[in-house]
């Protein structure tokens, strides 16, 4: 709720005036050609890049934990909540994908896109996690981010920023930092551009008051994929997949998020998770399909009651696995909480083949490997090989981690668990377990064959009526 | 030879000061003949008497800079070890450290009482000094007590220890109760420990009596020990590659460990020291309790090098934290071929839980972990790059960290092509230059303040257990928050007609 960090650096700067000085036009570059072929000590020209393009909204809004969990009163649940939300319903803030909202009109890239008031009308209808965002190298990003105001706390006139997590080499007007750079006020929006050139998973957050707006649900994960094609995880052979499943992990402390509801401080040394998260879902909600928060309709999978597409319509995104056997399996874990998770696949061996973005299988490139031509892979090093075989993964707040497993043949429908170790995670006032109900727990799902081909990231489809 | 060597050390310690030339034609003088060290002969007709000695007796490096690692390289004398019928000359090196009682500040304005380890007879200060020195040194720490408890030191990952002259090792055993993991110093006496650095790398140094309570209570500090391959070996015919990879100060690149994964820009070395405080144990120590209920144990500040953000931010030594005499900006020069040398960043975990820092701008390439350098078995380079470095309770990690401006925006020749906000629709913040563009200073609206002096970037890193960037449970200030200052190349400071302070000076 403060604005920014106060700033007691001792030293000060005079601002100067702009003064640029025109005589050096050609001194960008003086060091082209230095290492020939290879960034970064040229200046590439990226107008003919594809250009992918997303538009989100940070707002406020009402999402539900799932029916079976026991309440925490008088935090959760918020007795304010809505009605879609079941009587389990909490306040977060979080990034609304309002991409294929009418909204844009003359030249996108000058910003020149009022408010239209179907864009206005998501105010309140934040959703969590973020959608999934995604490129690959060669492509041209472009994220738009709009600042709807907080339709519940109109007191708080909180600006908003997207910050990349990970993104190597990042200038500071695009990392989304506002001590550093800027932040869009309400009512505004700003467009971020990237150029990716490393492939892997990473995550993206505002960074505006971050511990408050991070944990209440600004956030979201978004991966690069590899010049090498749309089923690889890198640019080696070892990473191709048949489907992608990707996870952002989180814990959510509902007196957070019942605080912020009603106008109450948080102090932050009294952080208390309640519940651990993958993709904004607890278990068993988990495997349920993914919403369209536009339509409150399910986008995928087999149906489900309207009650669940109602009730899940804001916090969208499914975290179920599905496999034909023999098919590799991409699993991405990226972690914006703010405690350590241990995630365990009992039963299916996965290749750690990647992490923080960087892949760790044998010819992975150097530390000081320039950057290569946009659309280019990097060049092949020579470091050692450090991809491991496990059935559990640990990582911290801020990590990822990908890992590939290949589906075994089943002849019937067989279920693998994929679970926090911290997964019976709500309890009552008394302290009684929750069942897991709560938990960051999943299901990893095998079918002998006949899953359709996957048309998007955690795509689940239906093999006679299952998924 | 231990004349020799006092005397190079005096002549090395009075051209230290700022009056660059003669300094600087001794360092080039000194770079040239390290580069052909196992040629000793030419060494000695070229320079004369003394610069026969191993490099690390004598002390080229700078004594107080105002960002960076300050290192403390304690009293080097040579001295000759004669094992058998050989004889070879060995640094003896050491140090005093007195354990005192004092007052640091926090970013929110509280004043915490705490323990540590000042040099010498110096005041007060958290945490304690960054002992240095080299691979093969005989290391000598005297502790001396001024508190009014027995206290001790642990050298965590060094072998060998000894107490007094005898292995250094808890009291107490399986009977107990322990009181000391190491020969404690009582009240008012000292204690005196001695070692050889037997690998390079970054080491915690902290108390090892009631540890729990005296590491919080601020008993701790850092021993980096840089590599060093004895002159004899680099002086036979066949040297070993080892040679290649040792520290120099004269050098303008340098090494973490001995193999040439760990290469670093010597004006970029830094150290980030984490540790956390709970306010409520500190307060009831100072009102003279002597224990502590763990299970009330909350920590609300954290820092790095003993500050809170922003407060970190300040230069070494600077006249507002008097008893906190370490800043964690990390500031380094964009990557270019003329720059062509990565950072360091040594990491210790003082505190009681992992903590996941993340420097934002770029990964980080770890290459070394608890003192040992991240190689295969084959020798094959095993360091990983990290968008997020977890360090564990008690963990070092050395990491190397540079940035390149890989999409090279800049507005005449390459512009981000996206608007740039007018001011009334934008908020700004006070390190942000003003412009998407390296170098590019521009004025910031009416009214606010600007930090930036020449067009650089400020990155954040910190600590992603959000948790633990704030102070007293507030957001939005204090904690395990740092900057990382990029600043614009040569030729983009030329372009803009600006002029950044040189990182390390």
């Amino acid at each position: 709720m403060s604005q920014l960090h106060h700033p007691r650096m001792g030293r000060r700067a005079f601002l100067k005036a702009a003064g640029v000085a025109t005589a050096t036009a050609t001194a960008g570059l003086a060091f082209k050609g230095v290492l020939p072929g290879q960034s970064p000590y040229k200046l590439a020209d990226y107008s003919g890049l594809r250009i992918k393009r997303y538009h989100i909204a940070a707002t406020d809004g009402w999402i539900s934990m799932p029916t079976q969990t026991n309440p925490i009163p008088p935090f959760f649940p918020d007795p304010d909540a809505p009605d879609y939300t079941a009587g389990r319903g909490m306040y977060i803030m979080g990034f609304r994908d309002v991409t294929s909202y009418a909204g844009f009109v003359g030249d996108k890239d000058k910003g020149e896109f009022p408010l239209t008031p179907a864009i206005m009308d998501q105010k309140q209808k934040a959703q969590l996690t973020a959608p999934i965002i995604y490129t690959q190298v060669g492509e041209d990003l472009r994220l738009h981010l709009t600042n709807l105001g907080l339709a519940r706390r109109p007191d708080l006139v909180d600006s908003h920023t997207i910050h990349f997590h990970g993104f190597p080499n990042q200038v500071v007007y695009f990392d989304g930092v506002p001590d550093n750079s800027v932040a869009a006020p309400i009512g505004r929006t700003l467009i971020y551009r990237y150029i990716p050139e490393d492939p892997g998973t990473y995550m993206f957050h505002c960074h505006f008051d971050d511990v408050e707006h991070v944990g209440m649900g600004l956030r979201g994960i978004c991966f690069v994929l590899p010049s090498k094609g749309t089923n690889y995880a890198y640019d080696y052979d070892e990473t191709r997949f048949d489907r992608q499943f990707a996870f952002l992990l989180t814990e959510e402390d509902p007196h957070l998020h019942y605080n912020d509801a009603h106008l109450q401080i948080n102090d932050f040394s009294q952080y208390a998770p309640a519940f651990t998260l993958m993709n904004g879902r607890a278990w068993p909600d988990t495997i349920q399909p993914n919403m369209d928060p536009k339509t409150g309709n399910q986008l995928d999978g087999a149906p489900v009651a309207s009650s669940v597409t109602q009730r899940l319509r804001y916090n969208p995104n499914s975290s179920l696995i599905q496999a034909n056997s023999g098919e590799s399996i991409l699993i991405r874990v990226s972690n914006l909480g703010y405690q350590e998770h241990s995630l365990v696949l009992p039963g299916l061996q996965m290749r750690m083949v990647g992490r923080d973005a960087k892949p760790i299988v044998a010819g992975r490139p150097d530390y000081l490997a320039p950057p290569p031509n946009p659309g280019q892979p990097y060049v092949q090093g020579t470091r050692a090989d450090l991809s491991v075989l496990t059935n559990r993964i640990d990582l911290g707040p801020g990590e990822s981690r990908d890992m590939i497993f290949v589906a075994p043949h089943v002849t019937t429908k067989t279920i693998f668990p994929f679970y926090d170790r911290n997964d019976s995670f709500v309890h009552d006032a008394t302290g009684v377990s929750g069942d897991g109900f709560g938990g960051a727990r999943t299901e990893v799902h095998v079918f002998p064959s006949g899953l359709a081909a996957q048309a998007f990231p955690n795509q689940v489809n239906a093999v006679n009526g299952a998924m | 030879m231990a004349t020799e060597a006092t005397d190079a050390r005096k002549v090395l310690d009075a051209d230290s000061d700022d009056a660059a030339t003669p300094r600087r034609s001794f360092r080039a003088g000194a770079t040239r003949l390290r580069g052909i060290h196992w040629l000793p002969l030419v060494l000695v007709a070229a320079v004369g008497v003394g610069v026969n000695l191993p490099v690390r007796a004598t002390n080229l490096h700078k004594p107080n800079p105002s960002e960076g690692l300050i290192c403390s390289y304690g009293n080097a004398t040579t001295i000759s070890v004669t094992q058998g019928t050989t004889t070879t000359q060995v640094v003896s090196r050491s140090f005093v450290l007195t354990a005192r009682d004092g007052y640091i500040t926090t970013n929110d304005g509280n004043s915490i009482y705490m323990w540590s380890y000042a040099e010498g007879d110096k005041d007060f200060q958290y945490p304690g000094p960054f002992l240095c020195a080299y691979e093969g040194d005989q290391v000598t720490v005297t502790l001396r007590n001024t508190l009014k408890v027995p206290t001790s030191i642990v050298f965590t990952g060094v072998p060998g220890v000894k107490s007094d002259g005898a292995v250094s090792q808890p009291d107490g055993g399986a009977a107990g109760p322990t009181t000391s993991l190491s020969q404690p110093a009582a009240p008012g006496s000292s204690v005196t420990y001695t070692f050889t650095t037997a690998h390079p790398g970054t080491f915690e140094y902290a108390s090892g009596t009631d540890a729990q309570l005296q590491v919080q209570m601020g008993m701790v500090g850092g021993l980096i020990v840089r590599p060093s391959t004895p002159a004899a070996q680099c002086a036979s015919a066949t040297p070993p590659a080892s040679c290649a990879y040792v520290y120099n100060p004269a050098n303008a690149a340098n090494y973490a460990y001995d193999t040439p994964y760990s290469k670093f820009n010597t004006n970029t070395e830094f150290v980030h020291l984490f540790s956390e405080i709970d306010p409520d144990l500190h307060h009831w120590i100072e009102r003279g309790n002597t224990s502590y209920d763990w299970s009330k144990y909350n920590a609300r500040y954290f820092m790095i090098n003993g500050r809170c953000f922003p407060d970190d931010l300040a230069p070494n030594n600077v006249s507002n934290q008097p008893t906190q005499p370490y800043g964690a900006l990390v500031h380094v020069q964009a990557r270019t071929p003329s720059n062509p040398d990565p950072a360091l960043v040594r990491y210790l975990n003082a505190g009681l839980v992992s903590i996941p820092f993340h420097a934002h701008g770029n990964h980080e390439s770890t290459v070394g972990i608890d003192g040992h350098e991240l190689v295969t078995a084959s020798g094959a380079d095993a360091s990983l790059d990290r968008f997020d470095i977890v360090v564990a309770p008690g963990q070092t990690v050395d990491a190397q960290f540079t940035w390149v401006d890989a999409q090279s925006w800049q507005p005449d020749t390459n512009p981000v092509g996206v608007p740039v906000p007018d001011q009334q629709d934008r908020l700004e913040g006070p390190y942000w230059n003003g412009s998407p563009y390296l170098g590019d200073l521009q004025p910031l609206a009416t009214g606010r303040v600007s930090y930036n002096e020449c067009g650089e970037f400020y990155h954040f890193a910190h600590d992603h257990d959000l948790i633990h960037i704030t102070s007293f449970g507030i957001s939005g200030g204090g904690g395990q928050l740092t900057l990382v200052r990029v600043d614009p190349p040569p030729n983009l400071q030329a372009k803009y007609g600006t002029t950044c302070t040189v990182p390390g000076k």
